[in-house]
């Protein structure tokens, strides 16, 4: 965390506030962020660069031992939702398998886990008021017959709730969910915090948490990014 | 059981049976107990039996008749190689040991010790032993016996009662520990007695048992796997069984674990698969208990999710799914109920461990299995009921658990007769379909699970239930139900805003509102349903609109559902009976808006006699346009009301520009604006003017409608109305909902409603006028007038003041000025003694301000007040400000010059030690104004004093401008001063004339212009030189021609030695005289000498006179002449007059020195 | 460092923009920036505690606004903290940035309280984001040492 941050979110408030940019402003938010975007573009390609290498060499191991991509897919495909719940308990965001194929799930079932999931709040709001762990990540927040929820907390009271099918052979295994969450939630903050026409409180639109989210449940291949 | 009426509704799928949850006691059977006749023996038996106290050994005692019949048991095969066995288990074994077959049989004998006719009577006793053997065909149970007896203690062992006792034993073939002695008539002790007798029985039935187990035990040797699977898993349970007789609870769990096990090893068909899964299904119920039971939840918990695991997939024909969920939905609620009960005795659940969890997962199996079923309803249709019910009698007297009833004890894993199968399983499907009310069943479960929610902390889970028991009441179309139940959660899940979650059960519950013809439900929910918010097809929304229109007019709705039902008449008839209400009225704000209102005041505030000014302005997001046809805003005060109540009629008009315009017409996300103007009553000034309820009427219907909103959170703006960014689409939010409404106005979306404003009071008529003469003069209280003048009609009181003198930071105004005579200090306010001013009059002042220096100053007045108007809050009270700066130039009054001067007034800068000498003030009016000047005087630094003894004058002398005064002090110094030093100050008092004050251009009054002031001024500074000598001359005032006058010098020596000197007086033509005219001299140290002269003058007029010469040390290398010092203080001029004709005599030679 | 004056010469354009002089003149009106630091408080709190645990209560979250959130924007952190331990907090900066290059003399007092606006509102925003309703004022004691004072509501 360095402090561009704040400078790059003063302008895109200022936007997003009133519409409001004088000219001189303009001026100096366009030039910062023409400098921001150049570096930030060169830290990405070095970061795709690294991590090139490193999937590569993930491949290598990947390829000798039983593992493969497709059971590291397999256990993305029993994601059946993917919740975010602002502080005031808001949804700003959901995604149900449904929403992607009807034919996995019926609507009956999809309204379910929507019950399910809200209801999970309760478990939250229980947590929430627990001091002992403070870590986001919440862990296994429920298990029933044919699902698991895992959750995260964070500092502001942003609720991301993951829920997991229990009827597939592979496991979801608890580090998987650890990071997925993390993932969405690194990604929820980069639209409600860099993005400037995002209001607080209302639902979240990304191309980028879409395109995240698609790969949580398994829909494209290339799910490290 | 046997013999017992059945009836169908009796089978139940994986229903565990009474035996089965019979808490598995010992056996003791009582033989020899004649309880109706015998008092004794009835004591005994309720003493045993029924007066159980909790901590009495766990023990089910029964009455032996005479003639009952113990089950016998069958001879034991000697081997089982040939042996197929047709079940798991029987289902008559567990009943047999639990009631039927008793581990301890006790006989009860009257007989003493003493008794005289012991033989006989011990013979009687061994027959009845004998009898009693001879009930118990193959039966290893134990026989106790018990003699009653008459004595009052258990007798003192002596010879004889050892050998009866031993010779009853032998006789009655019984194992010495098996007799009991039990003195009925020890009252005292007689329940420690039968406690102990009771543990022995637990002994000997507990041996019993054992013994059974062993016995099973022994022919496991004899067993082979493919063969015998049924009876690995039999032998289990029973040892299982029967270590739970013998209360060996952890024994029982390790048993019937390995049935479990042994069970899961049996190779599952069509056949069997039911039969596994109702003993699994019994087995798991044993383990969980007994792990609830011990204490262990945790693996009960375990072995219950393994068990589920196991049979979860393991589905059989589609017939036959419908029973494999009720079995698994019967497990869950059975592990439901056996977690509810351990909580019940003490268990605490956790807020994701309770039973709600699996009384949900049970409902939700309950509500697949009727899914199930619910394709076969026609097939069943053409069953022969009587063979249908003959057969469902059968399945429930089946020789083993969970067996076909038309196949039993078959375990050929031969295929089946397909025929017979199909035939069975439509049976069992008639019976589900005929006897089983699944919704109800579902219900129950759903309203387990939904306490069991509440209990432990999960009120959404709890609405969820409420939300699934609504959606089985729809269902079965039991609309009422199913409306209460949605109207419990729906304000919850309104503000929970989960639009999926709400759209559905607002879309169930309008459905079920339509359905059954409720009209004010189908009203409300038809309006919450138009909103853009939820994303409907638009063309749905718009019939639901027309829909809502036509039952205001008594119409039947149009059809919604598109299904064959004739709700249309549902309606017709509820019109024709009238069961309606005619008045409906919707409160808005917690519902979903169809339309929404941002009132707003133009002001945060209105001033005095302000027109109020509001706006309300409107957006209605339905599909269609609508028309209201009253508007009506409520306030904290009612007055208002009438003002802004809008009910246009064609006429009148608002807006002016076109009728429409002025209607309470509104056409979809077009955003219009109501505006009002009234006029505050003056008693509402002061107060806060809230709008609390904003009301629209639908009247022009038979039935008629208003809405309501209601300001809920009052002086609170934000939240007014639940217009929150949620339900209040904006733009954003409903781009993405499949509806197609065009943008929303973003104006509306931005405004901010205000519903309260408020009206300030006015200020109260009081003037402050600060009267004050320029200039000021420098260091004088500088006297200002401070009128107050109240022209308000309250009277003003706690007045205070507060002067500041302004560009002066706060620390430094140490000042104070003056208050009626009391010096006060600058910055702090004061109270004025004057507690009121009443109206029309004014209140006069005169503060005195200290004018320091002579640079321009500010000086603010503050004056704080109240208004004495308890009776009004339309004039603010105050404290109420009032400020005014007056600016002050100062100029000094005087200027003033020293000059010191000698004794003779020659101006002399030069002042010697001990010699007198002038100091001069010249005094100069520079005040345009006439001052009067009262004293003068000078304090002096030390070592200066006055020559003579200070009398402080007083001059008392009036100036006016340029005007000029002198002073005259004498002094002396008695030191000597070689660096520059001020003498000190000159002080003047003085004050500004009173008598000719006509500068001032208001009336003066008396002690206007009296403060006397002081200021000071600096004496020159000045050095003192030490001298030698000092010459004090002495002479008449005047000379007299031809008529001799004195002259006298005193010379003293200032030095502290011999002071030598010469001293000559020149000659001169003017004066004859007489006297030394050369002498020397010495002086001794501080003394003085005189040489007096006799002067004869000769001419008139200013003459000068002879010229004293004095040089010290004379007669040495460094004579010191004295010629400067003495110009400055001996006379050289004498005024001679010529000679008179009277004579004078001379006056005496006093102060006259000085004064010339 | 390009960043740190960026911000500052942006903050400095902040407040010629949005500070208004309102009707009455001894007053400036920052609502607006003050409202401009709230939501980029709002935005920038969410972004900071993206790594960080849950807070333990009030007093962990007014510890972390005067260390990490401060440190964020300013390079430094608060200097002192107190609280009555009823919802008050004054957090007092010895040298507060915005303010550390203005002359210290008489006639630019006046003008300072429109350089702590914004920070004020990144301070309530923070908060409100955390959950709790504040009221944060800002006050220049003694050149460029600032005090600000958080009134936590309870609701």
């Amino acid at each position: 965390m360095e402090l561009p941050t704040i400078i790059k979110m003063v302008p895109s408030v200022i936007l997003s506030f009133h519409g409001l940019l004088m000219a001189f402003h303009g001026d100096i938010c366009e030039s910062y962020f023409n400098f921001f975007k150049c570096s930030a573009r060169k830290l990405q390609h070095l970061i795709i660069s690294l991590s090139n290498a490193a999937i590569l060499k993930f491949k290598s191991i990947l390829d000798k031992s039983e593992w493969d991509v497709v059971g590291c897919l397999q256990f993305r495909m029993s994601v059946l939702a993917l919740v975010i719940v602002n502080s005031d308990n808001y949804p700003v965001f959901i995604k149900t398998r449904h929403d992607y194929d009807k034919s996995k799930m019926s609507a009956e079932e999809n309204m379910n886990i929507l019950y399910n999931m809200n209801a999970t709040l309760d478990i939250i709001e229980e947590r929430q008021g627990q001091n002992q762990n403070r870590d986001p990540y919440l862990g296994l927040l429920n298990q029933c017959e044919s699902y698991k929820i895992y959750g995260l907390l964070s500092a502001t009271r942003i609720k991301i709730l993951l829920m997991v099918s229990t009827n597939v052979s592979v496991m979801f295994r608890d580090s998987e969910a650890r990071s997925t969450l993390k993932q969405l939630y690194s990604s929820y903050i980069d639209v409600t915090t860099y993005n400037p026409f995002y209001c607080p409180g209302s639902e979240v639109q990304s191309k980028k948490l879409e395109e995240l989210v698609k790969s949580v449940f398994g829909l494209t291949a290339d799910y490290n990014r | 059981m046997l013999g017992t009426t059945v009836v169908p509704a009796d089978y139940e799928i994986g229903k565990i049976p009474d035996e089965l949850s019979h808490h598995p006691l010992p056996l003791i059977y009582f033989a020899g107990l004649n309880i109706n006749s015998n008092q004794t023996h009835h004591y005994v038996w309720e003493t045993f039996a029924n007066k159980r106290a909790p901590d009495r050994t766990p023990m089910q005692y029964r009455l032996m008749d005479n003639d009952c019949m113990i089950p016998p048991s069958k001879q034991k095969k000697s081997t089982y190689d040939w042996y197929v066995p047709k079940g798991i288990l029987k289902t008559n074994w567990l009943i047999k040991h639990l009631h039927e077959v008793p581990s301890v049989a006790v006989l009860c004998v009257e007989l003493d010790w003493d008794d005289v006719n012991f033989n006989t009577r011990k013979q009687e006793c061994v027959n009845q032993v004998e009898a009693l053997r001879g009930q118990f065909i193959n039966r290893s149970c134990r026989i106790a016996l018990v003699l009653l007896q008459k004595s009052l203690t258990i007798p003192i062992e002596d010879a004889m009662t050892t050998e009866r006792a031993s010779n009853l034993c032998e006789a009655c073939d019984i194992n010495a520990t098996s007799l009991f002695v039990l003195p009925y008539q020890d009252s005292q002790h007689f329940l420690g007695y039968i406690y102990r007798m009771e543990a022995a029985f637990f002994e000997l039935s507990s041996s019993y048992y054992q013994q059974e187990m062993k016995f099973i035990r022994s022919h496991r040797d004899q067993l082979n796997k493919t063969n015998h699977g049924l009876l690995f898993v039999r032998h289990q349970f029973k040892l299982g069984f029967f270590s739970e007789m013998r209360q060996d609870f952890q024994g029982a769990i390790k048993n019937y674990k390995q049935a479990y096990a042994n069970l899961m090893e049996i190779r599952s068909s069509l056949t069997n698969i039911y039969e596994i899964m109702v003993i699994a299904g019994f087995i798991n119920y044993k383990v969980c208990r007994l792990l609830f039971n011990q204490n262990d939840p945790r693996e009960a918990i375990a072995h219950f999710q393994k068990h589920i695991n196991i049979f979860k997939s393991k589905d059989e024909t589609p017939e036959l799914e419908f029973e494999h969920f009720a079995w698994l939905s019967k497990q869950f609620s059975i592990f439901g109920d056996l977690f509810d009960a351990a909580i019940a005795s003490g268990l605490v659940p956790g807020q994701i461990q309770h039973p709600g969890y699996y009384y949900y997962e049970s409902a939700l199996l309950a509500i697949k299995r009727q899914a199930a079923i619910e394709p076969f309803r026609e097939r069943v249709q053409f069953i022969n009921k009587d063979t249908a019910l003959v057969l469902i009698e059968e399945a429930l007297r089946i020789e083993f658990y969970g067996q076909r009833p038309w196949r039993p004890g078959c375990q050929s894993l031969n295929p089946l007769d397909p025929e017979k199968e199909r035939e069975g399983i439509k049976v069992l499907q008639y019976h589900e379909l005929v006897y089983i009310n699944h919704s109800t069943l579902i219900i129950n479960l759903l309203k387990d699970a939904m306490n069991q929610f509440k209990r432990n902390k999960c009120p959404r889970m709890m609405r969820f239930m409420t939300v699934l028991i609504a959606q089985q009441y729809y269902d079965v179309n039991d609309y009422p139900n199913c409306l209460t139940h949605l109207n419990q959660v729906l304000p919850f899940y309104r503000t929970e805003k989960w639009k999926q979650i709400l759209v559905s059960i607002l879309t169930t519950a309008f459905n079920a509102a339509y359905s059954s013809a409720n009209l004010t439900e189908f009203v409300k929910l038809g309006f919450e349903f138009l909103s853009s918010w939820i994303p409907a097809e638009l063309e749905f929304k718009k019939s639901i609109q027309e829909s809502i229109l036509k039952v205001l007019s008594l119409q039947s709705p149009l059809n919604l559902k598109n299904s064959e039902e004739n709700i249309d008449e549902a309606w017709q008839k509820m019109f024709i009976e009238g069961t309606y209400d005619t008045q409906i009225t919707i409160k808005m704000n917690p519902i979903v808006p169809f339309i929404e209102i941002k009132p707003v005041f133009s002001q945060k505030a209105y001033k005095w006699q302000e027109n109020v000014h509001l706006k309300l302005y409107m957006l209605l997001n339905a599909p269609m346009p609508m028309n209201f046809d009253k508007l009506s805003l409520t306030f904290d005060k009612s007055y208002y009301n009438q003002f802004c109540n809008y009910c246009p009629s064609p006429k009148s008009s608002i807006d002016g520009d076109t009728n429409d315009n002025a209607l309470l017409h509104f056409e979809p996300m077009v955003m219009k604006c109501f505006e009002f103007n009234f006029e505050a009553r003056i008693e509402d000034y002061g107060k806060q003017l809230e709008i609390t309820e904003i009301t629209l009427f639908m009247n022009d219907n038979p039935i008629k409608v208003t809405f309501n909103w209601i300001n809920e959170n009052p002086s609170d703006n934000n939240k007014c109305f639940s217009h929150n960014s949620c339900f209040s689409s904006s733009p954003s939010l409903t781009s993405s909902s499949t509806s197609s409404i065009s943008s929303y106005p973003p104006k509306f979306y931005h405004i901010t409603p205000t519903l309260t404003t408020f009206l300030e009071p006015r200020k109260p008529i009081v003037d402050l006028s600060l009267v004050n003469a320029s200039p000021a003069l420098l260091h004088e209280m500088y006297p200002i007038k401070i009128v107050i003048e109240n022209k308000d009609e309250y009277s003003i009181k706690d007045i205070s003041l507060t002067i500041v003198k302004m560009e002066e930071a706060a620390e430094t105004q140490t000042v104070s000025f003056i208050l009626d005579g009391f010096p006060l200090a600058l910055g702090t306010a004061q109270k004025l003694t004057e507690s009121m001013i009443d109206p029309g009059t004014s209140l006069i002042k005169i503060v005195y301000l200290p004018i320091s220096d002579l640079n321009s100053q500010r000086f603010m007045f503050s004056v704080l007040f109240s208004v004495n108007s308890a009776e009004s809050t339309a004039i603010s009270s105050g404290p109420n400000l009032l400020k005014e700066i007056v600016s002050i130039q100062a100029i000094n009054p005087f200027n003033i010059s020293f000059t010191t001067c000698t004794p003779l007034n020659t101006p002399s800068r030069v002042i010697r030690l001990m010699e007198p000498f002038v100091l001069k003030a010249d005094i100069t009016c520079l005040s345009p104004l006439p001052l009067e000047l009262i004293d003068c005087n000078v304090e002096l630094n030390q070592n200066i004093f006055h020559t003579l003894p200070y009398i402080p004058t007083t001059l008392n002398k009036l100036l006016r401008s340029d005007d000029r005064t002198e002073c005259h002090f004498a002094l002396y110094s008695e030191s000597q001063i070689t660096q520059e030093t001020g003498l000190g100050v000159l002080v003047i008092r003085w004050k500004k004339s009173t008598t000719s004050n006509h500068n001032s251009n208001t009336e003066s009054t008396e002690e206007d212009g009296c403060q006397i002031n002081k200021i000071k001024f600096t004496l020159p500074a000045i050095t003192v030189q030490n001298s030698y000598l000092y010459v004090e001359t002495k002479l008449p005032e005047f000379g007299t021609t031809r008529e001799s006058l004195l002259l006298t010098y005193n010379l003293a020596n200032r030095t502290d030695d011999l002071l030598p000197l010469s001293l000559s007086l020149d000659k001169s033509d003017n004066f004859m005289f007489a006297g030394n005219c050369s002498v020397k001299f010495s002086i001794p140290a501080k003394s003085q000498s005189t040489q007096l002269f006799v002067l004869y003058p000769l001419v008139c007029g200013h003459v000068s006179l002879p010229k004293l010469k004095i040089i010290l040390y004379p007669d040495t290398e460094n004579p010191i002449d004295m010629d400067n010092v003495l110009e400055d203080i001996v006379p050289s001029y004498l005024l001679v007059m010529p000679q008179r004709k009277i004579y004078t005599p001379f006056e005496p030679i006093g102060n006259a020195v000085l004064t010339k | 460092m390009i960043d740190e004056v960026l911000l500052d010469l942006l903050h400095i354009e902040l407040v010629n923009t949005l500070v208004t002089p309102s009707s009455n003149k001894s007053e400036l009106n920052v609502t607006e920036l003050e409202n401009v630091g709230h939501s980029t408080g709002y935005r920038l709190i969410e972004r900071i505690t993206k790594d960080s645990h849950r807070f333990k209560d009030e007093l962990d979250i007014m510890k972390f606004i005067c260390k990490d959130f401060w440190s964020v924007i300013f390079k430094k952190q608060i200097d002192n903290l107190r609280t009555n331990h009823q919802g008050i907090y004054v957090l007092l900066d010895h040298r507060f940035r915005f303010i550390s290059n203005i002359s210290s003399s008489k006639q630019f007092i006046e003008l300072m309280p429109k350089y702590l606006a914004f920070s004020c509102g990144l301070i309530r925003g923070a908060l409100g984001n955390l959950g709790f309703n504040a009221i944060v004022t800002g006050e220049v004691v003694k050149p460029p040492s600032c005090r600000f004072q958080v009134q936590i509501n309870k609701t």
